[in-house]
C-alpha cells in the first residue's frame, strides 16, 4: 500500500504542490488527473525522492520512506515510469532491464524472461540500442525496467503519451493484469477515457492541489472532470 | 628515411603516445561520466610520480618501485574521493566555467602542497625495467616498451570495464540520464564518487608508471596537461577509443615532425592546428559524443 | 543551463583555494631573521623567479642565494642605510607571467633594482620594461649576446655578468673542435638562448676546425620550447645519424628527461655518442650517480671547480649549505649572490638607487666576485669578463652526491669577450639583422668576423 501524507514541493521560491495526501491499496489504481501543468509530474517525482525540494511522508506497505533518496525508494518497491518513455538511449534493450533487476524490492517474481513473455517484441531487439526504437516499443521498455525491479508501487507519468490507439488499449489491459497481482498504482494521465476505466478512484488536480477525490464510476461524469479537463 | 628508421621513430611515436594516453585514459573517463573536466587531473598524476619516487627509492631500487606504485595509486584514489565528496559535488551540471575554475583552484592547492611538501628538485628513480632491445642496429629501450604495453593494458581494462561490467553499464546510464538512474535504484551519488576515485587513480597510475623516465618536478602536472587536453580534445572528450587515436595521431606526429627537416619548425604548432581543425568541423572530436 | 550559477558556492572554494596561494606565496618571499640595525627604511629588489615551470630548479637556487646575499648587505648596513629586502615573485617559467611581475615590482613595490630572469626568453621582455621606467637590471642567468648588444633591444641599465651566448658557444666550440670528430649532431632549445649560443657554438667550431661536419639538417638543430616531457624523436635522430658526438644547450628538465630517455635506450648510449653540453651543478646534483661520465661540459660557475685559493667562495658554499638544508649551491646560486652584491656595492658608492647613478659606478668598474677572480664590466656593452669552466663529467668519489669535472680548464673571460670591433659593428646594425627579429642576427655576417 501506498500512502502518501502532507506532499509539498517548492522549487525555490515558488510552491508547487499543497498537502498532496493519497491512500492506494494493495491491487488498486489511483488516477490522477488534470490539465497540463497542474502538477502531476511534480507530484510522482516527489514521492520518487527525486525531488529535493519535496517534504511530507511517504510510505510503502507501512515502511515510512520519507527522507530516503530516490534509489532507496526504488530497492523499496517504488517503481517510477517515467513521461516521454525515457530510457537509457546509449545502452541496449537488454542492458535497460538488467540495470533495474539488480534492485529488488518486493519478491513478485519478475525476470527478463517474464518481461519478454509480456512484450514479445522487445527480446528480438535486445541487443538494440534503446535509443533507435520506436516510440511505443520504448514505453515497453520503459514499463518492462519498472517490472523488473519487482515494485510494491508503480508510478506512471502519462504512459500513452503520443502512442497509437491499440497501444493505449494494451497498456490499459496491462494495467488491469499488474493490479491484479498486488501492485499499488498511480496513474498521472491525461487520456481520462483510458486511466478511468482502469482506476478505482481518480484525484483531480489543480495548481498543486486535489480538488476533488472520486471513486472511478463516479467521476466518469462527474462535474469536476468536465470543469478541470474541458470535457 | 630507411625501413628502420621508419621502425625506429614509429616506436618512438608509439612510445610518446603511450606516455599521452597514460595520463588522458583518466580525464577521459572521468568527463566521459561527470561531464567535468578536471583542471586537478595532473596534479593526481604529480602526487602520484613524487610518491612512486619518494616510497620507490625507500624500498629500494627494482622491486621498491612496484611499492611506489601501489602506494601511489591508492593515494591519488583516496585524494580524489575527498576531492569528489568536498568539491565536485558541488559543481555537477552546472556550466564548464565554474567547474573549470573549482577544479583549477584544487589543481593549485595541491601544486602549492606539493611544492611545501617534495621541494623544488627534481627527483628521479631508476627504471624497475632495465635494458634494452636492439633491433637492425637500433635500440629500443625495454621501458618504452613496457610503456606501450602499459597503455594497451590499461586502455583495454577502462574499455573493458565500461562494456563488460556492471559497474560501466551504469557509468553510461548516468552519462545518459542520471535522474532516472537514480529511480532505477542505483546510488548516482556514490557512482560519482566510485567513477572520480577510478579516474584519481589511474593519474595515480599514470605518474607511476612515467616516473622513471622523468625528472620528477614540481611542474609535471602543467606539463603533460596541456597536451592531454590536446589529444583529448582530438579524439574527443569522454571517449576513451577518441583518446588513443588522439595520442597516436599526436605521438607520431611530434615523433616524425621533428626529425623532418620541413616539418620540424611546425611539428608541436601541428598538433594545435589539427586540434584547432577538429574544433572547427567536428567539436566534439574525432569519437566523442555530442553533449545533451 | 543558466549562465548565471544559482549559488556562488563554487566560488567560495576557488576564492579559498586563491587565499591559500596567496598566502603560500606570500611566506616564500619574507624575509628571514630580524635585524638590530637601525634603517632610513625599507627598499625592494625584485627578482621575477621561475619557482615553477620548466626552470624550477634553477628559480629556488637563485632565491636562496639571492636572499642569503640581502641578508649579508643588511648585517653591513644595508644599501644608502637602507634594509633591502628581496621581492621574489614566480613566473612559472613563462614570458607573460614574467611581463606582469616586472610590472609589478616595478609600479607597485619600487623596486630599486631587478636581477635578471632565467631564460633569454623572459628577458627580453623584461629588459624594455626596466629601461622604460629607468631600474637597473644586473643579469647573471640569461645570457643572449643580444640583450646587452643589438641595437633595438639594447638597454643602458641592463649589465650582464654571466658569460654570454657568444662567449660561452666560442668556448664550447672550441672545446668540440678540440676533440678533432667527424660527425656533430646538434640539439638545442628553438627560442633566443638556443639559436644565439647554436650559432656562436657553430662559428667557433668551424672557426677552429673545418673539417668537423654537422650532420642533422639545421632546421632540425631545434626543438620546441618548453618542449614535451618525451625526447623519443631526438633520441632515435641521433641513433639514426650516429654522429662522433651530440652538441646541446638543452638545460634543466629538458636534459634530466633527455639524459635519462637516452640511457634507458642504451646504458652506453653517451660512450656511443659523445656529448658536448651546458651543464650546472643543478642538473648534476638531481641526476646524482646517474648523471654520465665522459660528458663533455662547459659550466658558468660550478663551485667545485673554482675553490683553489678562493676562500670568499668557500665561506660562501658553508654558509649556504647551513642556511639551506645542507644543498649545494648551484652555478646560478654563485652568480646571482655576485649580482647582488655588485649591484650594492655599485649604488653604495653612488649613493643613491638611481639608475643613470648607480650605472656609472658600474660601468668599466672592477668588482669581487666568488668565483676566484675579479671581474671587470665592459663599458661597451656592460659584460663582464667572466670565465667558463670546461672538463669532463667523473664520479667525485664520494665527496659530493654528484659528479664532478677532471681535466678541468677555467676559461678566461678576456679570452671569451667579444672582440670591441664587432661589438661595435652590431651595435652599429652593420651585421645583418632583421629589426624587431632578434633570432636572425647572427655576428657571423660582421665584417670582422667574416674577414678573420
Amino acid at each position: 500500500m501506498l500512502k502518501v501524507e502532507g506532499l509539498n514541493v517548492r522549487y525555490g521560491k515558488s510552491h508547487v504542490v499543497f498537502d498532496f495526501s493519497v491512500e492506494v491499496e494493495d491491487g488498486k489504481l489511483l488516477a490522477v488527473l488534470g490539465r497540463n501543468g497542474a502538477g502531476k509530474t511534480t507530484i510522482i517525482r516527489g514521492i520518487t525522492g527525486l525531488l529535493p525540494g519535496a517534504s511530507g511522508s511517504v510510505s510503502v506497505g507501512g515502511r515510512d520512506m520519507s527522507g530516503w533518496p530516490a534509489h532507496r525508494r526504488t530497492r523499496g518497491g517504488v517503481a517510477y515510469v517515467p513521461s516521454g518513455a525515457r530510457c537509457f538511449q546509449n545502452l541496449t534493450v537488454d542492458e535497460n532491464l538488467e540495470i533495474a533487476s539488480h534492485a529488488n524490492g518486493g519478491d513478485r517474481g519478475w525476470t527478463k524472461k517474464r518481461v519478454w513473455e509480456l512484450f514479445p517484441k522487445l527480446e528480438g531487439l535486445k541487443n538494440n540500442m534503446a535509443g533507435g526504437l520506436s516510440g511505443g516499443e520504448r514505453q515497453m521498455l520503459a514499463l518492462g525496467r519498472a517490472l523488473m525491479g519487482n515494485p510494491r508501487v508503480m508510478l506512471l507519468d502519462e504512459p500513452t503519451e503520443g502512442l497509437a490507439p491499440v497501444l493505449v488499449q494494451s497498456i490499459g489491459t496491462l494495467l488491469g493484469t499488474l493490479k491484479s497481482t498486488g501492485v499499488s498504482i498511480l496513474l498521472a494521465e491525461q487520456n481520462h477515457q483510458m486511466a478511468l476505466r482502469v482506476a478505482d478512484r481518480a484525484a483531480f488536480i489543480e495548481k498543486g492541489r486535489i480538488v476533488e477525490v472520486l471513486p472511478a464510476a463516479r467521476a466518469r461524469d462527474s462535474e469536476v472532470l468536465h470543469r478541470i479537463l474541458g470535457v | 628515411m630507411t625501413p628502420g628508421q621508419v621502425l625506429l621513430f614509429a616506436v618512438g611515436g608509439l612510445a610518446n603516445a603511450a606516455y599521452l594516453f597514460i595520463v588522458a585514459a583518466g580525464l577521459s573517463l572521468v568527463f566521459g561520466a561527470l561531464r567535468v573536466i578536471n583542471m586537478a587531473h595532473g596534479s593526481l598524476y604529480m602526487i602520484a610520480a613524487f610518491v612512486t619516487v619518494v616510497i620507490g627509492n625507500q624500498l629500494g631500487a627494482g622491486l621498491g618501485f612496484w611499492g611506489g606504485m601501489l602506494v601511489a595509486v591508492a593515494v591519488a584514489g583516496a585524494i580524489g574521493g575527498v576531492v569528489e565528496v568536498l568539491v565536485l559535488r558541488r559543481v555537477y551540471g552546472r556550466e564548464h566555467l565554474v567547474q573549470l575554475l573549482g577544479t583549477y583552484a584544487v589543481s593549485l592547492i595541491i601544486a602549492g602542497a606539493v611544492r611545501i611538501v617534495f621541494g623544488a628538485n627534481y627527483r628521479t628513480i631508476v627504471s624497475p625495467i632495465p635494458g634494452h632491445l636492439d633491433l637492425g642496429g637500433y635500440s629500443y629501450a625495454s621501458y618504452s616498451l613496457f610503456m606501450i604495453a602499459a597503455a594497451i593494458a590499461i586502455g583495454c581494462a577502462v574499455w573493458a570495464m565500461l562494456y563488460r561490467t556492471s559497474l560501466g553499464r551504469n557509468i553510461r546510464a548516468a552519462v545518459a540520464d542520471p535522474d532516472l538512474l537514480n529511480a532505477t535504484g542505483v546510488n548516482v551519488t556514490r557512482l560519482y564518487t566510485t567513477v572520480f576515485m577510478i579516474g584519481a587513480a589511474l593519474a595515480g597510475l599514470g605518474g607511476s608508471i612515467v616516473a622513471p623516465s622523468q625528472a620528477v618536478g614540481s611542474s609535471i602536472d602543467t606539463d603533460v596537461l596541456v597536451l592531454a587536453f590536446a589529444i583529448s580534445v582530438i579524439g574527443g572528450l569522454g571517449s576513451i577509443v577518441g583518446s588513443a587515436v588522439g595520442a597516436l595521431i599526436v605521438g607520431m606526429v611530434i615523433s616524425f615532425g621533428l626529425v623532418i627537416p620541413a616539418t620540424n619548425p611546425f611539428a608541436l604548432a601541428f598538433v594545435f592546428i589539427i586540434m584547432t581543425a577538429v574544433l572547427i568541423v567536428r567539436p566534439r572530436g574525432l569519437f566523442g559524443l555530442p553533449e545533451s | 543551463m543558466t549562465l548565471v550559477p544559482r549559488s556562488v558556492r563554487p566560488l567560495v572554494w576557488v576564492a579559498l583555494a586563491l587565499a591559500v596561494t596567496v598566502v603560500v606565496a606570500a611566506c616564500g618571499g619574507q624575509p628571514s631573521g630580524n635585524q638590530s640595525q637601525s634603517f632610513k627604511g625599507t627598499k625592494k629588489v625584485g627578482y621575477s623567479a621561475p619557482l615553477t615551470g620548466q626552470s624550477a630548479l634553477y628559480g629556488h637556487a637563485v632565491s636562496q642565494s639571492l636572499q642569503l646575499a640581502a641578508d649579508d648587505i643588511n648585517a653591513k648596513g644595508g644599501v644608502n642605510g637602507y634594509k633591502i629586502e628581496m621581492d621574489i615573485q614566480d613566473d612559472g617559467t613563462t614570458v607573460p607571467q614574467a611581463v606582469s611581475n616586472t610590472k609589478n615590482m616595478i609600479l607597485q613595490d619600487n623596486v630599486v633594482a631587478l636581477m635578471g630572469s632565467v631564460t633569454s626568453a623572459q628577458c627580453l621582455a623584461e629588459s624594455p620594461i626596466a629601461k622604460q621606467n629607468k631600474v637597473i637590471t644586473i643579469d647573471a642567468t640569461c645570457n643572449s649576446w643580444q640583450l646587452t648588444m643589438q641595437p633595438d633591444i639594447v638597454n643602458p641599465y641592463w649589465v650582464s655578468i654571466v658569460p654570454n651566448t657568444y662567449m660561452e658557444g666560442t668556448a664550447a666550440g672550441r672545446l668540440a673542435a678540440k676533440l678533432n670528430v667527424g660527425k656533430i649532431f646538434i640539439v638545442s632549445p628553438k627560442y633566443l638562448f638556443g639559436i644565439s649560443e647554436t650559432n656562436a657554438f657553430v662559428a667557433a667550431l668551424k672557426k677552429a676546425n673545418s673539417s668537423t661536419q654537422i650532420v642533422n639538417d639545421p632546421s632540425t638543430w631545434y626543438v620546441p620550447f618548453p618542449t614535451n616531457p618525451r625526447w623519443d624523436s631526438t633520441i632515435n635522430a641521433i641513433q639514426a645519424a650516429k654522429p662522433d658526438l651530440v652538441y646541446s644547450n638543452i638545460f634543466a628538465a629538458d636534459q634530466i628527461n633527455f639524459i635519462k630517455q637516452a640511457l634507458a635506450v642504451d646504458p652506453q648510449f653517451f660512450v656511443k655518442y659523445p656529448m658536448t653540453t651546458l651543464v650546472s651543478v643543478d642538473e648534476l646534483n638531481s641526476l646524482g650517480s646517474q648523471y654520465p661520465e665522459g660528458m663533455h661540459a662547459y659550466m658558468r660557475a660550478p663551485f667545485f671547480a673554482l675553490q683553489t685559493n678562493n676562500a670568499r667562495l668557500t665561506d660562501f658554499i658553508s654558509r649556504y649549505r647551513a642556511k639551506y638544508n645542507n644543498e649545494y649551491p648551484s652555478d646560478w646560486a654563485v652568480m646571482d649572490y655576485d649580482a647582488f652584491m655588485l649591484w650594492a656595492q655599485a649604488a653604495n658608492a653612488a649613493k643613491s638607487f638611481d639608475a643613470d647613478q648607480v650605472i656609472k659606478q658600474v660601468s668599466g668598474h672592477t668588482f669581487d666576485s666568488l668565483r676566484g677572480y675579479k671581474i671587470t664590466i665592459r663599458s661597451d656593452e656592460l659584460q663582464a669578463n667572466v670565465g667558463e669552466t670546461t672538463g669532463t663529467t667523473t664520479s667525485s668519489g664520494g665527496t659530493y652526491p654528484f659528479p664532478v669535472l677532471k681535466d678541468v680548464t677555467n676559461l678566461k673571460g678576456d679570452d671569451l669577450l667579444m672582440p670591441l670591433q664587432m661589438v661595435n659593428e652590431i651595435k652599429g646594425n652593420q651585421c645583418d639583422a632583421k629589426a624587431g627579429d632578434p633570432t636572425t642576427a647572427s655576428f657571423a655576417l660582421c665584417p670582422s668576423w667574416k674577414a678573420s
